[in-house]
């Protein structure tokens, strides 16, 4: 082999990569080749110097610097991916929005209506009445301002037959806007997962499976977060008032499942809907920013001891503040969530039902058949209502139509409308 | 790191998770931060670049297939990124009199089409580490990349097949060309006299 050849060979050579007959070989040559000998050192030599030349070390606040980059950069992609979310939600909405118009308008010719909200103005029906009760009764009174309602039931025209009852909740510090954030739980995996459930039930007795409920509630150490409820139907010739009514209650983690299979059997299930939230990477990258952040006001106050120019102390400062304002920020985000950690949240939303019987047969009495007249005008009434109200659900999607279709002509129409009126005129005018 | 708790970590980075991004990465910032310095020849852009890189493989982390280990990957995104923005750089800014190279051991002005050397600036660029970084800076990127990985960073022959992305047979030979180019360029450019230092070298020992 000549020369030239052995020359790739040095490299190989110095990097231990020739098999072992070619290095044999390679040796060989070296002893009787100077100049390949001289090729070998000197690329040796290079070799070594390259390898002294010392790594470069990190600049100060590198790996900081790349993680404050990397959260920038995800924050600024999840809000991305936030828009679209929102956008699909706006679409969600809509399109709900429509099904419930149609459900609505469906179900209204199915069943009669049940609730006899509206004052009727009926032209021709002597009788207009209905019952207006509104008040506002504090959270223990439910029972009795019901009972209130009854008594204090004078008639009175047009107005609207509702008793509200709100109850504002125990804990004010709880300030949610209705959002899923509620709370978190934390496994020995230290995951955090935030657990919803929903409940719908039919019962017999309103007032009874909101005690109940309420009882279950203290009794598994949790507390009513907000309570609601109004009269949904009444008929106040027969004493009967139904209600319908949501409670949120928040109960701890630990006894969810109990809660949950207890809450089931106050009544006829309607519906169920559990959902969970895994807010773990949430949790777990809002610490390291906390990490981070404090590295950094570690850091910048170092600076500060050493900083002289005022300038310099001035920028620190400003830089100082921003860093302290993103840690509460933070921190008080995990302080939330810690604070939430032991509950889940419980939204109940319950239907007072009962087997609704005909109007009664009227005593042969005078005062009685007036009133059974009374009542039959009144049905009447409702079914004049009922009718006009189907039969508007019905006409509705047509009259829709037919408006759209009447004003795009109008907008079509109108040019050449105004021309021929136009040419008239001209007509005229010669 | 194992494989095993590697792929953990991609896994769990692969969601998004930064945490997990950064226990993969921690141990790959210095050498990422060195082959852009060799590359780039500057401290601000090597850590401008190098940080890109990081922030590139995080965005880019879904199409990692995982065929090869997760290092090899990222230096393959350090190379392809220095690479072009050095190319980039070539393209825009011609060489300028007023700005300088910058090293680890100074400025050394840059060097003009027809490449001769003053005795000032052969004065300035006395110190060896310096000349090998200048010399480094005219071989042509193919072996400046090998260079870079094989006798900075110590890549075995594999690794930088795999990291490259070609045979084991075209690494061995660029490895081999490319160090014999760059004692060639220090030679002709750098007046380099292997057999003095040789001398010196051994006398000093």
């Amino acid at each position: 082999m000549i020369c030239e050849q052995y020359r790739e060979w040095i490299s190989f050579y110095i990097d231990g990569v020739l098999e072992n007959e070619e290095k044999i070989a390679f040796e060989n040559h070296l002893k009787t080749c100077k100049e390949c000998r001289q090729e070998l050192e000197e690329i040796q030599f290079l070799i070594e110097e390259i390898q002294k030349i010392p790594e470069k070390t990190l600049p100060e606040d590198y790996h900081k610097d790349l993680m404050l980059k990397l959260y920038k950069e995800r924050d600024e992609k999840k809000s991305e991916k936030k828009k679209l979310d929102f956008n699909l939600k706006k679409l969600t909405a809509v399109a709900a929005s429509f099904l419930l118009l149609f459900f609505i308008m469906t179900s209204i010719g199915n069943m009669g209506m049940k609730s006899e909200q509206n004052g009727v103005a009926g032209e021709f029906e002597a009788a207009k009445q209905s019952y207006s009760k509104n008040e506002i009764a504090s959270s223990d009174s439910f029972k009795s301002s019901a009972e209130l309602a009854k008594t204090d039931m004078a008639s009175d025209y047009g107005g609207m037959a509702a008793d509200y009852s709100m109850e504002s909740l125990e804990e004010e510090s709880i300030n949610q806007a209705g959002n899923t954030f509620n709370a978190v739980s934390v496994d020995a995996g230290e995951r955090k997962i935030i657990y919803n459930a929903y409940l719908s039930l039919e019962v017999e007795l309103f007032d009874d499976t909101v005690k109940a409920i309420r009882e279950l509630t203290q009794k598994s150490g949790g507390y009513v977060e907000n309570f609601s409820s109004y009269i949904y139907y009444s008929e106040p010739e027969r004493d009967i008032y139904l209600k319908e009514g949501t409670i949120v209650i928040r109960i701890p983690v630990e006894k969810y499942g109990d809660v949950s299979n207890e809450l089931v059997k106050f009544g006829h299930l309607i519906s169920q809907n559990e959902m969970t939230e895994n807010i773990t990477e949430q949790y777990i990258e809002t610490e390291s920013r906390i990490r981070m952040l404090e590295l950094e006001q570690e850091r910048l106050l170092e600076i500060m001891e050493k900083a002289e120019e005022v300038e310099d102390l001035i920028k620190l400062e400003e830089r100082l503040n921003q860093v302290r304002t993103n840690l509460e920020i933070y921190k008080s985000m995990i302080k939330n969530w810690d604070k939430l950690v032991e509950f889940s949240t419980f939204t109940i939303t319950i239907k007072e039902v009962k087997t609704i019987e005909p109007i009664k047969m009227a005593d042969p009495n005078l005062m009685a058949r007036v009133k059974s007249n009374f009542n039959r005008s009144i049905n009447d009434v409702r079914q004049t209502f009922e009718d006009f109200v189907v039969s508007l659900s019905y006409a509705l999607i047509p009259l829709l139509l037919l408006i759209v279709i009447l004003g795009i002509t109008f907008m079509i129409a109108r040019p050449i409308f105004k021309k021929i009126i136009k040419m008239i005129h001209k007509r005229r005018d010669e | 790191m194992e494989g095993k708790e590697e792929k953990l970590l991609v896994k769990r980075a692969k969601k998004g998770n930064i945490s997990a991004f950064e226990e993969l990465i921690i141990e790959h910032e210095s050498k990422v931060y060195n082959i852009a310095y060799r590359i780039l020849n500057n401290e601000e852009d090597a850590k401008d670049l190098s940080q890109e890189v990081f922030i590139k493989a995080f965005n880019s982390l879904h199409k990692f297939r995982e065929d090869s280990s997760f290092s090899t990957w990222l230096y393959r995104i350090a190379m392809n990124t220095c690479i072009d923005e050095l190319r980039k750089r070539k393209g825009r800014e011609s060489y300028s009199i007023d700005r300088d190279i910058q090293t680890d051991e100074g400025t050394i002005p840059r060097e003009f089409q027809d490449k001769q050397l003053n005795p000032e600036e052969e004065l300035m660029n006395k110190e060896l580490a310096s000349q090998i970084q200048w010399a480094l800076n005219h071989l042509s990127e193919t072996y400046k990349e090998v260079i870079i990985l094989r006798d900075f960073q110590g890549f075995d022959y594999k690794q930088i097949s795999q990291i490259l992305g070609c045979s084991l047979g075209t690494v061995k030979s660029r490895i081999s060309r490319a160090r014999t180019e760059l004692k060639n360029v220090l030679i002709k450019e750098k007046h380099f006299d292997f057999k003095n230092r040789l001398k010196t070298g051994k006398e000093g020992n």
